[in-house]
């Protein structure tokens, strides 16, 4: 099977996401976009460690998956903060785009 | 099949590192064992400890190795970001004893923030590249949110937060495409593999280096990828801001000098149009958006953006001149900015500053000292002679008429002039004498958090000055670096 199938997934995905954390506005939600864009970074990575027989696509995926849950863990971390300063659940209005 | 050994590694390549991280444990295990939750012993402990490893990184310049089994540089850029970095820590936490109430973990988060900073400047590959991003990211997310009480910390954070992940997603998708193509993730690996194969159109490189460039412009701050900037800026804690406005600005340069210089030079991979263009943005639309702003620290914060336009014409020459010019550049800046926030901070009262200008009308006739030293810092951002930011943009002119690129140098001459305006607004304002007598607000009570203040500010004060009249002196510790990044 061409690698370009397994390529077009993840691009897919990266897409999928990118549109995501640029539409959605709930920081959950974008989270999870952002999620979804690394996850698609994974996938292309093992798609070229396998087509080239290398480990070095392989080991970067153990690294990222790591760093992603670090990520996780700071971040749901920060956003429950703003959820107690704010005393409420409704984050919807952080306007990220806003120079 | 060679046995690595635990010599092999070469450990002392990474020594200011180690030595920053073993200083942050024992930060952490010291402030276990605190009776009292508002003394100052962590801050004492990681000054301590960033002098050592400032003196320790001076030690490894114009070395040129690897270590790591060469996932890490030790050379001459990497040991000048270093110092620039633990410079710009060292002054965060001289200014951060109110911060420090908040928690011992500030402490610890900076240093770490350093070590992240630091690897990203010595990477040697993708790898290496995006455990720094991210070590340098992490802890300065949350040090954004450390005023957890301010609802504009927390926001600051969260925004900071989902738009460095955001970035590092286009970083990391690019580094994808680069290994597709070259099968390598080492810089000097790919130079190589890419010449051997010249000419070829390829998608897949052409892929990753614009989604790299995507991530790591969102790491420097280039216009259009500067949203963030701002409102992080006005949000996070000001000695935060200070540290991020330097430390990050000088490890994120390092990261583009080693992936456009020695994995893709720009001999082999044309990419010199397109940074070119950001540089034209970021110098124009950083400065002319610092115009209107009335807070001091968002105003910086288009100034750091314009500034980092600067390092990018640096980047452009592609010459050993552009990359001394950078480093320079980026000695300037530090000594400058950090001057900057410093004044912010030791006449910001309590928690809550007032960073507004309009807060600094009449400053001269209350405090003397604090605005002719402002006044300093500002002159040097706008590039007055004989400040070091004259010094700075005149070896960046230099370089970029040495490449031929005149268009270039008319830009940052124009760019220049419109940044007069804003820094020569503050200025005014310093100087205009008001009715309203204020009462005049002491520095700090506590003499040691006094003393830092007035340490950091002599410093950067020094810096700015030395830079500017003897840069002679200085620009040779920016020299013979570019030996180092193959491909010139």
């Amino acid at each position: 099977m061409p690698i370009t199938d397994y390529l077009m997934v993840s691009g897919i995905l990266f897409v999928i996401g990118t549109v995501g954390v640029v539409v959605r506005r709930n920081p959950l939600l974008m989270f999870m976009s952002v999620e979804l864009m690394w996850n698609a970074v994974n996938l292309t990575f093992i798609t070229f460690a396998r087509a080239l027989q290398g480990l070095a696509g392989q080991v970067f995926v153990f690294l990222v998956v790591t760093v992603a849950a670090a990520e996780v863990a700071i971040g749901l971390a920060i956003i429950v903060m703003v959820f107690r300063n704010r005393k409420t659940v409704d984050v919807d209005e952080i306007h990220l785009m806003k120079g | 099949m060679k046995v690595p050994t635990f010599q092999s590694l070469h450990l002392w390549t990474m020594a200011p590192e180690l030595w920053v991280l073993a200083t942050s444990i024992v930060v952490l295990v010291v402030a276990l064992f605190m009776s009292d939750e508002h003394t100052l012993t962590p801050l004492v402990i990681g000054i301590a400890g960033l002098v050592g490893a400032f003196w320790q990184s001076a030690a490894m310049l114009g070395v040129h190795t690897t270590g790591f089994y060469g996932f890490i540089a030790a050379d001459h850029v990497g040991a000048v970001i270093n110092l620039v970095v633990i410079a710009s820590a060292l002054v965060a936490l001289a200014l951060s004893p109110g911060e420090v109430e908040h928690g011992p973990e500030y402490v610890a988060l900076t240093l770490w923030a350093a070590i992240g900073m630091m690897v990203l400047g010595s990477a040697t590959n993708l790898l290496t590249l995006f455990i720094g991003i991210e070590v340098l990211s992490l802890p300065l997310y949350i040090l954004t949110g450390f005023h957890r009480r301010s609802a504009l910390s927390g926001e600051a954070s969260v925004k900071y937060l989902l738009l460095g992940a955001f970035s590092s997603g286009f970083l990391l998708y690019g580094s994808a495409f680069l290994y597709g193509d070259t099968g390598t993730l080492f810089f000097t690996r790919m130079a190589y593999v890419l010449t051997q194969a010249p000419g070829a159109v390829n998608v897949y490189l052409y892929l990753g280096m614009s989604l790299v460039l995507v991530g790591l412009s969102f790491k420097l701050a280039v216009i259009p990828f500067h949203m963030w900037v701002p409102d992080v800026y006005e949000g996070a804690p000001t000695p935060v801001t200070a540290f991020m406005s330097v430390g990050t600005k000088a490890a994120a340069f390092a990261a583009f000098l080693r992936v456009f210089l020695t994995a893709l030079p720009p001999t082999i991979v044309p990419w010199q149009h397109a940074i070119w263009f950001l540089a034209v943005l970021t110098m124009l639309g950083g400065n002319l958006m610092a115009l209107g702003q009335p807070n001091l620290k968002r105003m910086l914060g288009y100034s750091g953006i314009a500034h980092a336009g600067y390092l990018l014409v640096a980047l452009v020459a592609a010459t050993s001149r552009g990359v001394d010019a950078g480093l320079f550049y980026l000695l300037a800046y530090g000594a400058m900015n950090l001057g900057a926030f410093a004044v912010i901070v030791a006449l910001s009262h309590g928690a809550e500053e007032g960073a507004d200008i309009s807060a600094y009308r009449g400053l001269f006739f209350r405090r003397p000292v604090l605005a002719s030293l402002m006044t300093l810092f500002l002159f040097s951002l706008a590039s007055v002679p004989p400040t070091a930011g004259f010094a700075g943009k005149f070896y960046i002119l230099q370089s970029a008429v040495g490449a031929g690129d005149l268009s270039l140098a008319i830009v940052v001459i124009v760019a220049t002039m419109i940044s007069f305006y804003y820094y020569f607004r503050v200025i005014v304002a310093m100087f205009t004498r008001t009715e309203a007598a204020e009462p005049r607000a002491p520095v700090a009570a506590i003499p040691l958090v006094r003393g830092l203040v007035v340490a950091s500010l002599v410093v950067a004060a020094l810096g700015t000055l030395e830079f500017g009249i003897f840069p002679g002196g200085l620009s040779h510790v920016a020299q013979a670096s570019t030996r180092i990044l193959s491909g010139l």
